[in-house]
């Protein structure tokens, strides 16, 4: 009962922008339990909240794609290493005690 | 009694190691997302296979093709075939080119030692991104141990000399996290822009980020680093850290908002207020999103 009352006090005062903290969590199973009926709840009732959290999840599986795809096209790919720093890298990996 | 633990870990460790690479296996035949497939419970694991790497490997059905296979690696020629890769994947995390470089080094040597662990299931290049994905978690975890001792030995004076000699840029304190965004150009896509459009402008909104609040999201979100492994490396707390994860995320968004809403924005502070500000949900970032 107490649980139960201390839920619907949450839902009440949560406010959209402690909700979206919370979606930023991720992963429900680390909130407790107040804050997920919490959460629930309030996207529930919360159009916003429901928009937010589909934009949340949306952009963090485009960031686990642009981080394992290579673009030729994207500038970012043009970043690469010295040549110098290579060198001193294959000089690294040629001696023998590289494999020791 | 000992002895039967030992050799049963031994045991275990080509199971964690199969585990890995199945994923990986997984991961190339998908073009993406190895960390969601690796648990974070295995970094432990990993990093003890890449530091201590060779270690004695059960007799197997798959020995010989790793004996062959050890003949012919080449290490150097990793160099030229995944070292442009391998660095920007260690930059985007680190922020700092010699650290990058470092840890390349590292994670190749730590690969060449363990190179009999590699049996082919997956790529090269997934097997040695995973092993740098774990050579940057070192490295940040060093870090961060040796900007605790140095400010518990020194002071806030010799904190700020001993970040700014080892790893100038990397350091992820909460304070740097909430820095400056570097102003950037960043033309936004078309409204008819499609998923590479998304990805492009997502890149740019990446780099637009302070290093700090990129190296979180990325350790985050897309290596799914475990919480208790984040608060040692940012040496916050879970509450601290969960609120520098909303504030990157949130400008991340804002940023990417921004970016698509505005053709003629640059990322500076004023952008990403008023980005913040304008919670443009019914904009092009819905569709986009949606």
């Amino acid at each position: 009962m107490k649980r139960l009352l201390r839920a619907i006090w949450y839902v009440l005062q949560l406010r959209c922008d402690e909700a979206e903290r919370l979606m930023h969590r991720g992963d429900e199973t680390s909130l407790t339990w107040s804050e997920r009926s919490g959460l629930r709840a309030h996207r529930a009732l919360c159009r916003s909240c429901r928009s937010t959290q589909r934009q949340v999840r949306r952009l963090t599986e485009l960031l686990r794609e642009v981080d394992h795809t290579e673009d030729a096209s994207d500038p970012a790919a043009s970043v690469v290493m010295d040549a110098a720093a290579k060198e001193r890298l294959r000089e690294r990996l040629r001696r023998p005690d590289a494999t020791a | 009694m000992g002895i039967a633990v030992e050799r049963q870990r031994l045991g275990h460790r080509p199971r964690l190691r199969d585990r890995r690479l199945d994923s990986a296996l997984h991961a190339a035949a998908c073009g993406n997302r190895l960390s969601t497939e690796i648990p974070c419970c295995d970094v432990q694991g990993l990093d003890r296979t890449c530091d201590s790497l060779p270690d004695p490997v059960p007799a197997d059905p798959h020995g010989s093709h790793r004996a062959a296979d050890a003949e012919a690696i080449d290490p150097c020629a990793w160099v030229d075939r995944h070292g442009d890769a391998l660095f920007r994947f260690a930059l985007a995390r680190l922020g700092d080119r010699s650290a990058a470089e470092d840890v390349v080094q590292e994670a190749l040597l730590g690969a060449l030692q363990g190179s009999q662990a590699f049996d082919g299931a997956s790529s090269e290049r997934t097997w040695l991104t995973g092993i740098v994905r774990h050579k940057v978690l070192d490295h940040l975890r060093r870090s961060s141990r040796e900007t605790r001792r140095l400010a518990a030995a020194g002071g806030h004076a010799a904190s700020c000399a001993g970040s700014s000699s080892s790893a100038p840029d990397s350091r992820p304190a909460a304070s740097k996290a909430l820095g400056t965004v570097a102003a950037q150009q960043s033309p936004a896509p078309s409204a008819a822009a499609e998923q590479d459009e998304c990805r492009a402008v997502l890149r740019r909104c990446l780099d637009q980020l302070p290093v700090a609040q990129r190296q979180l999201i990325l350790l985050r979100e897309v290596d799914d680093v475990s919480t208790e492994t984040l608060c040692e490396i940012f040496s916050v707390s879970p509450t601290n850290l969960w609120t520098l994860v909303h504030r990157a995320k949130s400008r991340l968004r804002a940023l990417f908002e921004a970016a698509c809403a505005e053709p003629r924005s640059t990322g500076d502070d004023a952008t990403v207020a008023h980005a913040a500000r304008a919670k443009t949900h019914g904009t092009l970032v819905n569709r986009k999103l949606a």
